[in-house]
């Protein structure tokens, strides 16, 4: 499904470059559920930005679906995104200004669905991460732990192969935090969507079929 | 999509007020400035029908009483003039010359016509002076005025309004109730107003050598090439005959001058108020959009994350601030439109929506521009450097 070989990432300042990834290959198969998990700057969300086609790699090589995406423009990368990804960020990222069912439908406008089908698939996405009822609310009237059940009904609407979540638990005490990752554990199991996850949590961690661990840019077994 | 960028503007619409309250003066300005300047502009691109370079102005009170005397005086000192060497034509009118701001007018309906003109006396030489085009017939001459019909000259401007379908040569008509008048030329134009005046039709009426009183101008046209010392020998010439200095002598150019800017100083003052406007505007376009878009960088990440293009997330901006501009633009149009119905413009109702069309699109363009560049850089912003997040 996923496959990064020799890849690595350097970001440049001024004067110093800055490895953030090391030579990494590593294969992550159809319908698995992988956590990433390393101490607090050593690449992780770089590692997930590499696999989610956010940045480009500094060198080798990155395929999705059998796909080489290393070299692709990047509205080409954006429509393979739309089609195939989905995303889940630990501060959330809703848009403020609009509405629960608005932000939700938001990879489909960029797909370019009608209303009636944005509305019908966003709904039903809502309905999975049981928040129907409040379709019409906006983001700050949500408590945290439905804000990330916004984001993930948004990364599920399109229904993608891959969704990628950068520690969706993160800003979440535990009993949301389990709340929202029995909610990717349902989606790996009932939908076989390959689900990316980065996490400090062990728990978490130990509840998905691998572990990858990073330390500080590189892989360990 | 319209849909989309009209939900965020709504939703901000308290932080949105005060650009769109001064986007919709702003449309106000501009249609007031365009549709001004565009009727001006109008009036001025409209033929003159007149030549006003190389003639000199004499305004003069006769105020001996007709007598013989006088009148003999009143036609040696055209000899004298005439016979100058620097001297083209000379002609005798009354006050009502152009650029002279004096304006008669008549109107009458005796045998069933209607109309209402303005007119002015002026003898036979009068169309030499000024080199007034003739649309069909001719100026009168000394012969003419033994008819029994006193022979009046109109401008097409009077046969357009008032003699709809009419064959203006030969048309009789009481031009007073004593004076019985026959059409013997059209002349193509006189907007003797000014430049920038609408022009009004026209009568010239033949100078009557008894009438002493109404010579009150003469008009002289030099050779071109003429100095500024000809105005000295004028002077001189005129003092002479009159035995006084009861008189104004004017390079016609001078008058026009004066008369024209009272319409462009306005203009011009208008235009820079406009232009200041704009460049307001356009600055707190500028600010605005680069204040948004700084606080929005995540969410262009995030747009850019599940799938927007480059092109689309600039058009999430241009688009946003188009949909704002619409609306500004609906609202100062529904205000605008209704002005013409409530009041009586000065200026020529088409004039008016042309001026509304044009200050439109240079906004709309405008406000393109400027968020165009803004907005292209917010759309070149990497996904993952928007999402950043320590
Ligand atoms: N956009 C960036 N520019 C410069 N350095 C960056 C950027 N993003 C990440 N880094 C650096 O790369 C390293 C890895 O960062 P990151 O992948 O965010 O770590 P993690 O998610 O594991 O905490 C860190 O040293 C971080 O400072
Ligand atoms: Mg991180």
């Amino acid at each position: 499904m996923i496959e990064l070989k020799n890849l690595s990432k350097s970001y440049y300042t001024d004067v110093l470059e800055t490895v953030a990834l090391n030579d990494i290959s590593l294969k992550i198969g159809k319908g698995e559920f992988v956590s990433i998990m390393g101490p607090s700057g050593c690449g992780k969300s770089t590692l997930l930005n590499m696999i989610g086609l956010l940045d480009s790699p500094t060198r080798g090589h990155v395929s999705i679906k059998g796909v080489n995406l290393e070299n692709q423009k990047e509205n080409d990368l954006a429509k393979f995104r739309n089609e195939n990804l989905g995303f889940i960020f630990q501060s959330f990222h809703l848009i403020s200004d609009l509405s629960v069912i608005d932000n939700v439908e938001l990879p489909l406008l960029y797909r370019g669905e009608s209303a009636k089908e944005r509305k019908r698939l966003s709904e039903e996405a809502l309905e999975k991460v049981g928040l129907l009822n409040r379709k019409n609310h906006y983001p700050n009237q949500l408590s945290g732990g439905q804000r990330q059940r916004v984001a993930i009904a948004r990364a599920i609407v399109g229904k993608p192969a891959v969704v990628m979540a950068d520690e969706p638990t993160g800003n979440l005490d535990s009993v949301l935090g389990n709340e929202v990752m029995q909610l990717l554990l349902d989606l790996n199991e009932q939908e076989k969507v390959t689900v990316v996850m980065v996490t400090h949590d062990e728990s978490m961690a130990r509840k998905t079929h691998r572990v990858i661990r990073l330390y500080d840019g590189s892989l360990v077994n | 999509m319209i849909a989309h960028y009209f939900k965020l503007i709504w939703k901000r619409k308290g932080k949105n007020a005060f650009l769109f309250v001064q986007l919709i003066f702003v449309f106000w300005v501009v249609f007031a400035v365009f549709s001004y300047g565009i009727s001006q502009y109008r009036y001025y691109a409209s033929p003159l029908g007149f030549d006003w370079r190389e003639v000199y102005r004499v305004q003069i009170n006769f105020k001996t009483e007709d007598t013989a005397a006088t009148r003999l005086m009143i036609k040696s000192l055209k000899h004298d003039l005439k016979a100058m060497p620097e001297t083209d034509q000379v002609s005798y009118s009354v006050n009502v010359s152009p650029y002279l701001g004096n304006i008669w007018g008549n109107g009458n309906d005796n045998d069933g016509f209607v109309f209402n003109a303005r007119y002015m006396y002026a003898d036979e030489d009068y169309a030499r002076v000024w080199k007034i085009p003739m649309k069909s017939g001719r100026f009168y001459t000394r012969e003419d005025l033994n008819s029994k019909y006193t022979p009046v000259v109109v401008t097409q401007k009077f046969v357009d309004k008032f003699m709809k379908g009419k064959e203006p040569l030969g048309f009789k008509f009481h031009f007073t109730k004593e004076m019985e008048t026959e059409i013997i030329g059209v002349a193509e134009n006189f907007k003797f107003q000014g430049d920038f005046t609408e022009e009004d039709p026209f009568l010239f009426v033949p100078l009557a050598d008894d009438a002493t009183d109404l010579h009150q101008a003469i008009n002289v046209r030099v050779k071109p090439g003429t100095g500024p010392e000809v105005e000295k020998k004028i002077n001189d010439l005129v003092e002479n005959a009159t035995k006084n200095n009861d008189f104004s002598l004017v390079k016609v150019d001078i008058t026009r001058k004066s008369t024209n800017s009272r319409t462009y100083i306005p203009l011009a003052a208008m235009f820079f108020l406009a232009i200041f406007l704009i460049i307001n505007i356009s600055m707190g376009l500028f600010g605005i959009l680069r204040y948004n878009i700084a606080r929005r960088i995540p969410e262009i990440g995030l747009r850019k994350a599940v799938g927007a293009s480059t092109g689309a997330v600039r058009r999430q901006f241009t688009g946003e601030m188009l949909v704002l501009v619409v609306l500004a633009f609906v609202i100062a149009v529904i205000f605008a439109v209704q002005l013409p119905f409530i009041t009586t413009l000065p200026i020529e109702k088409d004039a008016y929506f042309m001026g509304i069309g044009a200050g439109a699109l240079l906004i709309f363009v405008l406000v393109y521009g400027c968020t165009l560049a803004p907005s292209q850089q917010a759309a070149m912003t990497l996904p993952a450097k928007a999402l950043h997040e320590e």
